[in-house]
């Protein structure tokens, strides 16, 4: 992975169901970066409870958000975009392209990253 | 502000942007006949019916009366007149190489979403992005029927005689092969909704049955979603019933969600992964295409492995037709040893059955790709000669199902049986018909309860895919390993550095070559950039006959076998002569 290259992170927000039993969750389904997938192995460094069949779910935008600061870290990035699958789905109905499809991530996801200044994950919490 | 450098040739056509497929709008009607003059791949050319290209706006046909590119006749005449079989096809789901996958602009209402809820988009041969829109939105299926009603009355006013096939295109999901009739969009959800509602009146119990059961849940959704997509397929097969010749399943290569990303960025997409989605579309009996892959990415070992693979006699498997069967056929067939079957209704995943036994892992390592996978299983008693392994899963079969593996079993095949959820009633008929007969039966304990039925040539292994699952991959593939080395299977061994690609096809001796039983073709490929080497051990029963097509190969002999040295890109075809040692 090269330092300046970024991760795109594609999520969803599951709504509990009362009927499945299941809770409300934001679940991330694709997570990437120019050169490929993530790794399980890259997950597990900030995940070690990480398996190959578990799915990448957090119970709060805040504790998705802290994940992807340990990615910046872990992985030595330069920023991961976050985008959820909604706005993705808006994004393509306007592209045609390409060069287009790539601007989605810029155009409508949120950009984290670590300022030059910044002391660290933790600097960006307390 | 994008495009200041050299604007690049395309080398390729794109009327012809893949193996036999022709796509007639993509050129002027005027180059119809060049094109087709021109072409040399294999027959039939399959020509997809673009209907957004014919219906323009709601109640609005055109076959050739304003737009010569919609003269599907002259297109037939022209080919008849070359002497080129061409057959059509009408896409019975959404069809990711068209714009908006077929469905005309005024219906292109709600995107199709995948299991993740992303739109279902494709990036196609000329890099444009292509989004695919739900086929479960009611107005789309309106129109679609006033479509194909149209469609079959100009193909018999036309006199157009060519055969004409549903086209249902899927693409490799998570390992799996999946239609682009999988919908979790909105207009799904609201099209299941209003069918819940109509059996929760005419079939009460399959909805009660449902509370706080997800399985059951997914069940009724698949039965929907084949609900519907009969829908689809029914009405083309109705309104073109003189020409209709059954539905056809094509595998888009490059067609998933990943590769939607993996096809954005240069540096991830590479030739090497889409070998796996073209082998698994081989052995499931999909017709692959790369006709969303551009010229670029077909160039090297990947272009030689779809003309090694999509070749005249698999073309012909496929598409069925009475006029190509040739039994005494010489030409290559993949080759497979173990043919999987399934006999019942609604889903089965034969990926998650082949996981949970380790079967997958041990075909991957032992006999790559040399497999076949069939859902509807038809006995052919052609086949019977080639001693293939059958593999049943006792959860998909019936009192029918058992008694038609039994009658295999007394031809003398070999059959291995899943028992893993098998009906008390199935048990109990297998059971008595082997104490009737007095068929000799011996037990064991191996990871699993093993029992082996043998009766002559004819031999039947049952074992629990639930038990082989508790256990480690490593020893489900000793497991796999005993069994079928009990089989005494002839096949070469070979061993390869990682990501060298292969497949093994065959073919009947010819009268030049008495001497062996079957002639054994293996095709190998280097789609990395970095040198590569594979060995073939010599076996006993196996003669080295020649090698063709070598492309950037060394390849020497060995005391212990053949050796290639494959550079990046090279790829070799060698022939092994089959005799009984």
């Amino acid at each position: 992975m090269r330092a300046n290259e970024a991760v795109y992170a594609i999520y969803r927000f599951n709504n509990n169901d009362e009927f499945l039993s299941t809770e409300s969750c934001y679940h991330i389904s694709y997570l990437f970066t120019p050169q490929g997938l993530i790794s399980d192995d890259d997950i597990r460094k900030i995940r070690p409870e990480h398996s190959e069949e578990s799915e990448l779910t957090f119970h709060t935008k805040d504790e998705l958000t802290e994940f992807c600061y340990r990615l910046i870290e872990s992985l030595r990035i330069s920023s991961v975009y976050l985008l959820n699958t909604t706005d993705f789905n808006i994004g393509i109905e306007g592209s045609n392209d390409l060069m287009s499809f790539r601007q989605i991530f810029h155009k409508y996801g949120l950009k984290i990253d670590l300022h030059k200044d910044s002391k660290g994950v933790l600097g960006k919490f307390f | 502000m994008e495009n200041l450098t050299t604007p690049e040739m395309r080398d390729f056509d794109a009327s012809c942007p893949a193996e036999n497929w022709f796509l007639y709008w993509k050129t002027s009607s005027s180059l119809w006949e060049t094109k087709l003059r021109d072409y040399q791949g294999v027959s039939p050319i399959i020509v997809p019916i673009f209907w957004a290209l014919h219906s323009d706006y709601q109640d609005h046909y055109d076959f050739g009366h304003q737009k010569p590119e919609t003269n599907l006749r002259r297109l037939s005449e022209i080919a008849r007149s070359l002497g080129v079989k061409i057959v059509f096809a009408i896409p019975v789901s959404p069809a990711p190489f068209l714009t908006n996958g077929g469905v005309p602009s005024y219906l292109a209402r709600q995107l199709s979403e995948n299991q993740e809820r992303l739109a279902v988009t494709v990036i196609d041969s000329v890099q444009m992005v292509n989004k695919v829109y739900s086929f479960y939105d009611p107005k789309v299926f309106q129109a679609y029927r006033k479509f194909v009603f149209q469609l079959g009355s100009y193909f018999s006013q036309a006199g157009i005689s060519e055969a004409i096939y549903g086209l249902n295109c899927h693409r490799i999901e998570g390992g799996h092969i999946v239609s682009y009739f999988k919908d979790y969009s909105k207009s799904f959800q609201d099209g299941f909704a209003r069918y819940i509602k109509q059996i929760k009146d005419s079939e009460p119990e399959k909805v009660q049955g449902l509370s706080h059961d997800e399985d059951s849940l997914v069940e009724l959704k698949h039965e929907y979603s084949l609900l519907i997509s009969s829908l689809y397929l029914d009405a083309a097969k109705e309104t073109l019933a003189g020409n209709w010749r059954g539905e056809l399943s094509t595998c888009l290569l490059g067609g998933s969600s990943v590769d939607l990303f993996r096809r954005s960025f240069d540096q991830w997409d590479h030739e090497n992964d889409y070998f796996m989605p073209l082998m698994k579309s081989i052995v499931h009996g999909v017709y692959p295409s790369s006709i969303l892959l551009d010229s670029k990415i077909k160039s090297k070992a990947l272009g030689k492995a779809l003309k090694d693979t999509v070749n005249q006699t698999f073309v012909r498997s496929l598409l069925d037709d009475d006029y190509y069967s040739d039994d005494s056929s010489l030409s290559y067939s993949p080759l497979v040893f173990f043919e999987l079957n399934d006999w019942g209704e609604g889903h089965f995943s034969f990926e998650n059955a082949m996981q949970e036994s380790g079967l997958s892992h041990f075909f991957n390592s032992e006999y790559p790709w040399s497999y076949h996978i069939s859902r509807e299983y038809k006995q052919e008693f052609d086949d019977l000669e080639n001693r293939k392994v059958f593999f049943f899963f006792g959860e998909r079969l019936d009192q029918n199902g058992i008694k038609q593996i039994l009658k295999l079993f007394m031809s003398g095949q070999r059959i291995f049986l899943d028992t893993h959820m098998m009906s008390d009633e199935v048990a109990s008929k297998f059971r008595y018909f082997l104490v009737e007969n007095e068929i000799k039966t011996e037990q064991v304990n191996y990871i699993s309860p093993v029992m082996k039925a043998s009766l002559g040539e004819g031999l039947v292994i049952t074992y629990d895919r639930q038990k082989l699952a508790q256990t480690s991959l490593l020893k489900r593939k000793g497991f796999w390993q005993t069994m079928v080395s009990y089989l005494e299977l002839k096949h070469m061994q070979v061993d390869q550095d990682s990501d060298v690609q292969f497949f093994w096809m065959k073919r009947a001796a010819n009268s030049f070559e008495l001497s062996y039983e079957e002639i054994r073709r293996v095709h190998v490929y280097n789609p990395t950039s970095y040198k590569k080497k594979m060995r073939f051990k010599s076996t006993a029963g196996f003669a080295f006959l020649r090698s063709v097509d070598e492309k950037f190969v060394e390849i020497k002999s060995t005391p212990i076998g053949i050796e290639l040295l494959m550079m990046p890109g090279g790829s070799i075809t060698i022939d092994f002569g089959c005799f009984e040692p």
